[in-house]
């Protein structure tokens, strides 16, 4: 079961009360948050090398159609559940009116995710260890975040 | 700890100087070893009745997972004793003295005054986790357009037009469900906070944050209702309170 996996609770009661949030969490909490200085004081040899990695393609939706219409024909109903929508809709992100800057931030948010956890001047290919030991569940790295 | 020049080499120069965010100048900064192991040593660069939070970069130096984590942390640690104004993650400037000439000079007054505003009141972030099979069997049981069709697909190929259809129904009303559930969650937290949104909505991994700026005389009643949306919630969504957190998604724009 992941999604009950973090932290302490308190006593009977259903709130999680995280410590601190998992990387998938920070990005969502700080990427393309806080004041946004003047673009033109921004010095942009501190961001650039980020923003240069290939942003992740974005899946039309017809593909999200289709992974949310297997899902729910695999779904037996009987059965009490488990996975979440990560597992079961597969690693999707809506197409939608993002626009490019939205493909930039998902380049970012991947970048960081498959970012080495011990090196992070390094970009690394290996696949990321787990933080499981703070009990940390690894989710998508195509985390979109929107603000409405 | 605050200091004024301790980064600052015979040279005097580094490539460039990140900033983290705006304090009043009369913040003491926390003991940043205890904060994270992420965390390096940003110092206070103070103008006036405000602080920038700056820290040098060399020149070989590119931001990677740890800057990310030490934005969080070091801006979170901050606001656990005071406001302060998170800056947007990557924002640098060339020189030291740039940050006062041309952040922290010009805006004083309205960056004093948006310190003012998010006096005694911290960020907390409210995420509901779907299961997502318990989810999907309250929709098939919920539409019977999309119960039938579930079962007409069964024996179609997979991209069948019947298929598509489905899909699309079902993430409609996912997404219906999960706007529903925002929405009370918004109604019943929302008075007892200053303000409040939608932060992030990712339907495909099932998740929905919304943002809450608490009052921290309010901060107990928060958490008491924020309690009692979980117990509702709980037969679909984990529900997760972070925080105390700085007020990431409650930054006027200058």
């Amino acid at each position: 079961m992941t999604v009950t996996t973090q932290s302490r609770r308190q006593d009977g009661g259903y709130l999680d009360r995280p410590r601190s949030g998992s990387l998938a969490d920070v990005i969502e909490i700080i990427l393309d948050k806080g004041l946004v200085l003047d673009a033109y004081v921004r010095v942009s040899l501190v961001g650039i090398e980020i923003l240069t990695i290939d942003a992740r393609i974005v899946i039309a939706s017809v593909d999200t159609y289709l992974r949310f219409a297997e899902a729910t024909n695999r779904l037996d109903l009987y059965e009490k559940g488990g996975k979440d929508l990560g597992e079961l809709a597969g690693d999707t992100t809506e197409k939608g009116a993002r626009g490019k800057t939205s493909g930039a931030i998902e380049g970012i948010k991947q970048a960081f995710s498959s970012d080495d956890e011990e090196e992070e001047d390094e970009p690394e290919e290996e696949p990321e260890t787990e933080r499981s030991s703070s009990g940390h569940r690894r989710r998508s790295s195509s985390r979109r975040s929107s603000s409405s | 700890m605050s200091g004024t020049g301790t980064s600052q080499g015979p040279a005097g120069t580094h490539p460039a100087w990140r900033v983290y965010g705006i304090v009043p100048a009369e913040t003491a900064l926390p003991d940043w070893a205890a904060v994270g192991p992420a965390v390096r040593k940003p110092e206070l660069l103070r103008h006036g009745q405000i602080a920038a939070v700056v820290e040098p970069l060399d020149s070989d130096q590119r931001l990677g997972r740890r800057d990310l984590l030490a934005h969080a942390e070091v801006l979170n640690a901050i606001a656990e004793h005071g406001p302060v104004v998170p800056v947007a993650f990557g924002s640098a400037f060339a020189e030291r003295d740039q940050v006062i000439t041309e952040l922290l000079a010009p805006q004083e007054t309205a960056l004093a005054s948006m310190l003012d505003q998010l006096r005694g009141q911290a960020q907390f972030l409210l995420r509901l986790r779907y299961a997502q099979e318990t989810l999907l069997a309250m929709i098939i049981a919920g539409d019977p357009e999309i119960a039938e069709l579930r079962e007409q697909t069964r024996q179609q190929p997979e991209d069948s037009p019947d298929n598509i259809r489905l899909g699309e129904l079902v993430v409609r009303a996912v997404e219906a469900r999960q706007a529903e559930d925002s929405d009370r969650v918004l109604a019943t937290l929302g008075p007892v906070a200053a303000d409040s949104k939608v932060s992030g909505r990712t339907l495909t991994n099932g998740t929905v944050t919304l943002a809450f700026l608490v009052p921290d005389r309010q901060r107990a009643e928060f958490e008491a209702a924020a309690e009692e949306i979980a117990a509702q919630l709980a037969d679909r969504a984990a529900v997760e309170l972070q925080g105390p957190l700085a007020p990431f998604d409650f930054v006027p724009s200058l």
